[in-house]
């Protein structure tokens, strides 16, 4: 896309004075302030944070310099080296060398942490090794000073000899000594350059021996070669067909840290590093703790910390599950009283239909998921900005490792007990892709909110009446309960199996950075909630619209009611009773109820409800129950409606549970609902993935229908062979 | 597979004699880096991270029920898997009672 400026800029290059259109490149360490550095200089408004999607993107933006300079600005992802061993790095490695279709950066930004600097400055000596002109960006200075860290620029400048500008990017200070900086080194890349370091003989003697293994290396200068050496062995071989595998015979690992060529390159880094920043950095306060550190005492602390993050999780948990529910309810009302006004604007005709079970209840459907949302990610704004959430991964690690899922699965994962939709959007505080693709894919089996009415309808029709366990534990609460432990457990198990099977990762290692604590800003919680908002209300909204649409024609056509000849039966009924009876008014009511029956009955959907019969009568389930799955797709809970309009009960827009009782309790008497079905429903429902809404969500995030398809196969599949064990199981033990 | 603390660890007194790993260190305990032994890519990231040889280290967390391992190394708190912990091979420094006192 940035083709033409591509040889604009290499001919700024070889010019005496600076391109007037500038690849400035921005890399450094993951937690470096590099995503703030990089909405300063491009304001923003480029791309929502952190990675959307499941894989590694690039940004780029535009940033225009005082000098009258227009700069593309690259953001490459966190890394910690660029051997190559995880996709960003190898990305981060290929943009760097011009080989992904962009052109060379002019300039590569290293973004250090001040306070952290020999890890960072690893980073900084690989970037030079590759050959382009480096500034490194001092990021986080004020953090350094509380630390008791005094830095002398000008030496630090000496052993590593690229320009180092000292800033703080959320401040904005230091930006403008941090653009000169970058103009020069665009006009004398000579400036940019990163000292060499001094290798020992053994790793001299290792290079000379990668020139010869492959033509392509013989002149390819010392840097190019170290990167070769150390290259993940699958990365290289990609570039140049067979190079990786040579290197690896002929450089085997060597079980002992001096024997190993490629820990050498490593370590011998770090010894120039060490040696350089014992000049360079002077310690103030040594051996003092930071307040982060004491806060961490306690927030850490085995019994006040857990406890801590039980409630602080209980908290956010109320929050998106309970208070979230007025806004939705207002969202509701709203939308219904716009129903209603078009009900009366428009003739009764199929457009007004379509516009308003269709396209309205469509966009009613996507909003109602937006309070949930917001005040989840306000939620995760405030504890991933304050820091809080590294912390809290750590503290459940154990529990999630045992199943193959890091400590950050948490929130998604438990976030999606309200809705799996918002716990799906959640997955995106994970940095590596294969954890979140995990975690979308197992967070529908956690029970949502939409379950419990479905609950509710079994429970207070076949359960009701079961004596209390132990005198005061409901059978119908235990049951709910075991709902949600067997949701729990399924996703546990599927983690663990997907982990050894289809995304194998690397174990989900954990090396988590603790980053310092700090006030959450809320320009920053107001830019995540705006940017998810939007992108989730357009984005994945589209996709609910259009499936609604859907649904509601299936649900609608052909539309056959009442014939003529019924309808005339019915209303000389009607004509039986005396005028303004409530007889009377019941007749007419019954005659609407019947039609709708009908309709329901006669359109697509009860025809798919009737035509997977055979394949849900072995759960227990007969065609009526058929016609309510394919209902509730729209959402689980609209299965309570759907069987009443089946069941001829009159319709109600409200479901609470004593619609949902009432309904299931016209089931029970007509025998489509005894505790064994009921039971056989009740994991399906658990488990089954009927909602269109998480669907839509989960093709969002992956950005792939193909996970989505496959998390809508592997549920639905493990949700019948499940009710097929319960309810064949259960027959075969007597029950009914 | 919960690695005990060891007692000289716990104590204090320095132990040339066993070797030891990240993991058997209790919470306080300063030491020097041998080596990571794991030869895979995620044993050269530890190593990237600043475990090299030679490097100080204090263990600065222990998570519950063989919860992950915090360290401080070159200015930076790492948190590792126990199993990680386990494969980085230590000299015990000194076995201060941390560095509160």
């Amino acid at each position: 896309m940035a083709d033409q400026e591509n040889s604009q800029a290499a001919q700024g290059t070889s010019a005496a004075s600076p391109p007037q259109n500038l690849h400035v490149a921005l890399c450094g360490n993951p937690n470096t302030g590099k995503t703030t550095l990089y909405n300063r200089l491009t304001g923003a408004r480029a791309h929502v944070g952190n990675y959307p999607g499941i894989t590694v993107e690039k940004r780029a933006g535009e940033h225009h310099s005082g000098g009258g300079q227009r700069w593309t600005v690259h953001d490459l992802p966190g890394t910690y080296s660029l051997t190559a061993h995880s996709p960003e790095e190898e990305i981060a490695h290929h943009a760097l060398t011009g080989r992904l279709g962009d052109p060379l950066p002019d300039v590569v930004v290293v973004v250090l942490d001040a306070s952290n600097l020999a890890r960072n400055l690893l980073l900084l000596l690989q970037v030079g090794e590759l050959g382009r002109p480096a500034v490194a960006a001092l990021n986080m200075m004020d953090a350094a000073e509380k630390a008791g860290l005094v830095l002398d620029i000008a030496a630090l400048q000496q052993a590593f000899g690229c320009p180092m500008v000292p800033m703080v990017a959320r401040t904005g200070q230091g930006i403008a000594e941090l653009e000169q900086a970058v103009q020069r080194v665009a006009a004398e890349p000579a400036l940019g350059a990163v000292g060499a370091t001094h290798w020992s003989a053994q790793v001299v003697a290792a290079l000379e021996q990668v020139r010869e293994v492959d033509a392509a290396l013989a002149q390819a200068p010392q840097g190019e070669l170290l990167w070769w050496l150390a290259a993940d062995r699958e990365v290289a071989d990609q570039l140049q067909p067979g190079l990786g595998s040579q290197l690896h015979r002929q450089f085997p690992r060597q079980a002992h840290a001096d024997g190993d060529i490629r820990r050498l390159l490593v370590h011998e880094r770090y010894a120039r590093i060490d040696a350089a920043l014992l000049t360079c950095v002077q310690r103030k306060r040594p051996g003092q703790r930071s307040t982060s550190d004491r806060v961490d005492d306690v927030l850490l602390h085995p019994l006040a910390g857990v406890g801590l993050f039980l409630v602080s999780m209980g908290l956010l948990f109320q929050a998106v599950f309970a208070w979230a529910t007025p806004v939705a309810d207002a969202v509701g009302a709203l939308m219904e009283g716009l129903s209603a006004q078009v009900q009366q604007w428009l003739p009764d005709n199929l457009l007004r239909d379509v516009l308003i079970d269709g396209v309205l209840a469509g966009v009613g459907g996507t909003l109602v998921f937006l309070p949930q949302i917001l005040i989840l990610f306000a939620g995760i704004a405030l504890l991933e900005d304050s820091g809080y959430l590294a912390r809290a991964a750590f503290l459940v690690d154990r529990l999630m490792a045992s199943a193959g899922l890091p400590g950050k699965a948490f929130v998604p994962l438990l976030s999606s007990h309200a809705c799996a939709v918002p716990g799906i959007l959640a997955a995106r505080t994970m940095a590596d892709p294969r954890d979140r693709l995990l975690t979308v894919l197992i967070a529908p089996l956690m029970s949502c909110s939409a379950r419990l009415p479905v609950y509710t309808l079994v429970t207070a029709a076949v359960f009701a009446g079961s004596p209390p366990v132990l005198g005061f534990l409901s059978v119908g609460g235990l049951i709910v309960a075991a709902m949600y432990g067997l949701g729990f457990a399924l996703a546990l198990f599927a983690a663990w199996l997907f982990r050894r099977t289809l995304i194998p990762g690397r174990g989900a290692p954990l090396l988590l950075e603790m980053p310092p604590y700090r006030w959450p800003r809320p320009r920053n919680v107001l830019r995540v909630l705006w940017d998810r908002g939007v992108d989730f209300t357009v984005q994945t909204g589209a996709t609910i619209v259009a499936l609604t649409v859907v649904l509601w024609a299936l649900m609608t056509f052909p539309r056959v009611g009442l014939s003529d000849a019924e309808r005339a039966t019915m209303s000389a009924q009607v004509t039986s009773t005396a005028a303004g009876s409530p007889e009377r008014a019941k007749a007419e009511a019954a005659i609407e109820t019947r039609d709708a029956q009908l309709r329901l009955e006669n359109s697509l959907a009860g025809h798919l409800g009737k035509a997977i019969e055979p394949a849900i009568a072995p759960l227990g389930f007969d065609w009526r129950i058929g016609i309510g799955l394919v209902g509730s797709l729209a959402a689980r809970e609209v299965l309570v409606p759907v069987m009443a309009q089946i069941y001829g009960r009159s319709a109600q827009a409200d479901v609470d549970d004593a619609f949902a009782a009432d309904v299931g309790q016209s089931m029970a008497r007509a025998g489509a609902l005894t505790p064994l079905k009921g039971l056989s429903l009740m994991v399906f429902f658990a488990v089954a993935m009927q909602c269109f809404n998480t669907l839509a969500t989960i093709g969002r995030e992956t950005r792939s229908w193909k996970w989505a398809l496959f998390a809508l196969t592997y549920l639905n599949g493990a949700a019948w062979l499940l009710s097929l064990i319960v309810y064949q199981g259960g027959r075969a033990l007597g029950f009914s | 597979m919960s690695p005990r603390i060891p007692k000289a660890a716990a104590t204090g007194t320095p132990n040339h004699s066993q070797p030891q790993t990240l993991a058997d260190l209790a919470v306080g305990s300063v030491a020097a880096v041998l080596t990571v032994e794991l030869w895979d890519s995620l044993g050269d990231r530890l190593v990237e991270l600043g475990l090299t040889p030679g490097a100080p280290v204090v263990v600065l967390r222990r998570g519950l029920w063989g919860g992950p391992v915090q360290v401080r190394v070159r200015d930076f708190a790492l948190s590792l898997h126990r199993a990680q912990a386990a494969a980085v091979r230590v000299q015990a420094l000194a076995g201060l009672e941390a560095q509160r006192g």
